[in-house]
């Protein structure tokens, strides 16, 4: 009796030890989950600014299914004179004749990472052909990125041509 | 006792995948609730600003807001408090705004309608305005604005 009583302390004391392992294994994980999802400022900033890149270069090259990739459904896009679109009609927009962007590529970007959320601020410039009018076009631009199911999205863009 | 262990181990490592699912890129609170609370916010801000209350704007703005101005400029938030001190009585309207949330981040996007008096000349403009919201630590604060001025 005395035996099979130390027994089962024994096998309570192991069961004790792998609740314990267990759990600080459990809180481990999942103390590291949100930071690795979204790495460092830095790092966050970093990626953003090589989608920045890998927008205006699409827009250049009319890409869409690049740009369709980059774009949240959602997505909310100010052009500069004001008027606003919804991915769709961006889209459209960019594939429409008598548009000939020559060239388009920012001047400055600045990122501000929030966690799962970044904001971006800069100025681009852009040359091109509009219904047979040459035109030059310097603007300020801001971009909202989150971060959704794995991977960035741009929610939403603004830009102004008003830079002072 | 080794059936046990195995079965705590499996039961351990499932809480520990739900409650990482639920700490992950989540909702700080439902859809809806995130977009009222915004939207009041937004309300306040603009009150806030036709009476040129800076304490409330202060709670209202994250420290790091990057702000552009209707007319282009890129102001810090030290800079819009003290625009706000600063400048001439203007009255704001805003004619419509939508609020969209997307987890932890709200964007508000709408027209507003700026009346006011500058250097002895009455003017009016409108503008097309996206707001970024971001839930920290209980609060949502807003870290973005810009307004494009709308070419009539």
């Amino acid at each position: 009796m005395k035996l099979s009583l130390m027994n089962l302390a024994l096998m309570n004391l192991g069961l004790m030890k792998t609740i314990t392992i267990v759990l600080a294994i459990t809180w481990a994980t999942t103390a590291m989950l949100p930071g690795q999802q979204i790495n460092s400022d830095s790092g966050v900033a970093a990626k953003i600014r090589d989608l920045e890149y890998a927008r205006f270069d699409a827009q250049h090259r009319k890409d869409n299914l690049a740009l369709d990739a980059m774009f949240d459904n959602a997505l909310v896009w100010v052009e500069p004179n004001g008027a606003q679109l919804t991915k769709a009609d961006y889209l459209a927009n960019l594939r429409k004749t008598g548009m000939n962007v020559v060239e388009i590529g920012p001047e400055s970007i600045t990122v501000h990472a929030h966690g799962t959320t970044a904001v971006v601020v800069g100025i681009y410039r852009e040359r091109g052909v509009k219904d047979g009018q040459a035109y030059v076009l310097r603007a300020r631009f801001m971009d909202t990125w989150v971060f959704k199911n794995g991977r960035w999205l741009c929610i939403a863009a603004a830009a102004t041509s008003s830079v002072s | 006792m080794k059936r046990s262990k195995w079965l705590i181990v499996l039961v351990c490592l499932g809480l520990c995948l739900s409650s990482g699912l639920a700490t992950g890129p989540v909702h700080a609170q439902d859809t809806v609730d995130a977009e009222s609370k915004v939207g009041t916010l937004e309300r306040l801000w603009g009150e806030a600003a036709q009476i040129r209350d800076v304490k409330a704007l202060d709670s209202i703005f994250d420290d790091s807001l990057v702000y552009v101005h209707i007319d282009g400029r890129l102001l810090t938030k030290a800079q819009v408090l003290a625009d706000t001190k600063e400048a001439d009585a203007v009255d704001i309207v805003v004619q419509s705004s939508i609020a969209r949330a997307h987890g932890n981040t709200v964007i508000v996007s709408g027209v507003l309608q700026l009346k006011g008096v500058q250097r002895g000349k009455p003017y009016l403009r409108h503008g097309r305005f996206i707001d970024t919201w971001v839930y920290r630590e209980g609060h949502w604060l807003c870290v973005a604005s810009m307004t494009t001025a709308m070419q009539s």
